[in-house]
């Protein structure tokens, strides 16, 4: 759309939701022609996709069944990191830009701070300080909870994690720091019957660093909450564990909830700044067998923990394997990735086909070192065609490319088009719209995203 | 359909999902604009049919079909998406977002006033404009979509949009550049 359209676009997205239920009763537009719309839209069928939307969401209404039922809780887990995955890579983008700066690599371990359940280790002066809650604080309420996931108090600002199951959504509450009430207020959230919110204060006022807070969350008085001074560096190396695996650093740090339970975050460090992890497979990557998994000692293998405490695919829990079994290793056989500022050198162009007619393809390019071949374009309607593709998929390879987006060249964004993939992953054929007097397809590949081989082996001590 | 998902039937949710959740993920996908992944849109249209069964007993098929309910719940998960993705994508610190945070949440409030007078305003083009208009600007279709089911030319589609959005711009005394629109 153009700038001046993207404008009338904003003010329309800013119509409350309920006011626009409402206003529907009225017929405010003639809604019979959505059903045309559908007729139009059918034509590009995109039955995996169909199937996958299906799947997470009946999987989803079963969570009372979960508790038993082992593949079932892993598709739940996948919904709650997926959730998140966006804000845990941004998050992990910005701490992978800062890795990488020579002078920070030098003075790493000085300035490093765990956040526990912020996903986050940040980068800060030595003498800056920096109180967090250990351990995520949880309230019952009627058959829910409220979870206080996280809470940073720091000089340059503060934050405050809260998840809810079965409790109403909370926009904002008041927090006692201090001798003095400030506001809080969600700038990040993710809601389907369980949320998560993520809250800074709402003015410009900094929160004073404190080692005590009380939340006022609905008329509810949480706390006085404990607070400690985060762990730096050195504490971490003794409990934390880190390994570097195709320019990736991977660190586990383990937390000991009680009662046999140990919380993992992972945190991955970068040299490429623009890569950002997805995924470290705790939620499936593709085959269920690649996933990420807990072993102690004896090389028995713990039971990951995949409730819906879950905020970041970064984030995970698991039960200890015997009571008083305190060292384990954590193993990631693979990374899910991409690269937001890769792009292929030029653009990819394949005539596209009287309608009813296919015809063989040999285009080949590469994107980010990954090459691609279109082998075979099928014209099916007028306003669609698909396009089948090889892109080498290959668990074995040490990088291989999962999928990629496509831009055109009067468009800043990557457009919207849907695929099907082979049964063992990587893209296979591309279903794309087109004008009906189009003559060809003219893209880009732009931001791949793509699976890296490892192991990283972590091994961490619960204290 | 909506009386089986009252009773909690998963067959029914499934049938609905086959029926409309292709046209549910395009919604998503234009109003991710390119942010977010695949998985992101299909998560949204998971998460608006999971809204959609949860919630079935605020639909009101008075209203309208159940279509488009489940549509108008689909396009505002998009939104949260997509305000979350751009967020965390601009985040540049903590205390940063700290600060975004307050101001964004202020930026997206419309008064009910304006909200009141857009919706008028709107409800004043003729047809085909007003559906022209509500599925250009509300769901975010393509011009050659649109064009397609108005039986128009792309051209003759992109001048009926141009007149509604003068129209609106006098009425609301907005100029191009963004005077008295709040940004996102």
């Amino acid at each position: 759309m153009k700038n001046e359209e993207l404008q009338i676009v904003k003010l329309m997205d800013q119509i409350d939701k309920e006011d626009v239920m409402q206003e529907l009763k009225d017929g405010l537009y003639d809604q019979s022609l959505e059903q045309s719309l559908l007729d139009i839209q059918d034509e590009v069928e995109d039955k995996a996709a169909i199937e996958r939307i299906k799947s997470r969401t009946l999987s989803l209404l079963q969570e009372g069944h979960m508790h038993t039922q082992q593949s079932a809780k892993r598709r739940f887990l996948g919904r709650h990191a997926r959730l998140l995955a966006a804000a845990a890579a941004a998050i992990l983008l910005l701490c992978a830009v800062v890795f990488t700066m020579p002078d920070v690599q030098a003075g790493l371990k000085k300035v490093l701070r765990f956040l526990p359940g912020i996903g986050v280790v940040q980068e800060g002066e030595a003498t800056q300080e920096t109180y967090v809650l250990e351990k995520p604080y949880v309230q019952a309420i009627g058959e829910g909870t409220l979870t206080i996931d996280g809470i940073v108090l720091q000089a340059e600002g503060s934050i405050i994690n809260l998840r809810g199951r079965e409790v109403p959504e909370v926009e904002q509450f008041q927090a006692e720091i201090g001798d003095r009430i400030y506001t809080f207020r969600s700038f990040m959230r993710s809601a389907s019957g369980d949320w998560f919110g993520s809250y800074g204060v709402t003015t410009d006022a900094i929160a004073p660093v404190a080692n005590e807070i009380t939340l006022y969350v609905d008329g509810r008085t949480i706390g006085p909450l404990k607070l400690v001074t985060a762990k730096t560096a050195s504490d971490l190396e003794r409990l934390g564990a880190s390994e570097l695996q195709q320019g990736i650093r991977v660190t586990a740090f383990p937390t000991d909830l009680g009662d046999g339970l140990v919380r993992i975050q992972l945190n991955a460090q970068s040299q490429a700044a623009d890569r950002i992890v997805h995924s470290y497979g705790v939620s499936p990557i593709g085959e269920e067998d690649i996933g990420l998994y807990v072993e102690d000692d004896n090389g028995t293998k713990a039971i990951i923990q995949q409730d819906n405490d879950l905020s970041y695919p970064s984030d995970f829990r698991f039960r200890e394997t015997e009571e008083g079994m305190k060292t384990y290793t954590v193993v990631i056989p693979y990374l899910k990735v991409s690269d937001r500022n890769a792009a292929s050198a030029g653009e990819v162009v394949i005539p596209v086909p009287q309608v009813g007619s296919s015809h063989e393809v040999d285009v080949s390019t590469e994107i980010d070192g990954f090459p691609v071949a279109f082998t075979r374009i099928e014209r099916t309607i007028a306003s669609g065609v698909s396009v089948d593709v090889d892109t080498d998929f290959d668990l074995a390879k040490p990088r291989t490319l999962n999928y990629f987006q496509i831009r055109t060249a009067d468009s800043p964004f990557p457009e919207s088009f849907s695929w099907e993939d082979h049964e063992q992953g990587g893209m296979k054929t591309l279903y794309l719209a087109i004008n009906p007097d189009q003559t060809e397809l003219r893209f880009s590949l732009v931001e791949p995203h793509y699976i890296i081989k490892g192991p990283w082996r972590l091994p961490v001590t619960v204290e | 359909m909506v009386e089986r998902i009252r009773k909690r039937d998963t067959r029914a949710l499934e049938e609905a999902i086959d029926a409309y959740g292709l046209a549910l993920k395009a919604l998503v996908t234009r109003i991710l604009s390119g942010r977010g992944s695949a998985e992101d849109a299909e998560e949204c249209v998971s998460d608006a049919f999971l809204a959609a069964w949860h919630d079935i007993d605020k639909y009101d098929g008075q209203r309208g079909s159940f279509r488009t309910w489940l549509y108008t719940i689909a396009k505002y998960k998009a939104l949260d998406k997509r305000r979350q993705i751009s967020r965390l994508t601009n985040a540049a610190s903590l205390q940063e977002d700290t600060h975004i945070a307050g101001a964004s949440a202020e930026q997206q409030a419309m008064s009910s006033e304006t909200e009141r007078e857009l919706i008028d305003l709107i409800r004043k083009f003729g047809e085909p404009d007003r559906s022209l208009f509500w599925l250009r600007y509300f769901y975010y279709e393509e011009l050659e979509q649109l064009a397609q089911l108005f039986g128009l030319t792309k051209k003759a589609v992109e001048n009926r949009l141009y007149r509604c959005r003068v129209a609106l711009r006098q009425a609301l005394h907005m100029t191009e550049k963004g005077d008295g629109v709040n940004e996102e």
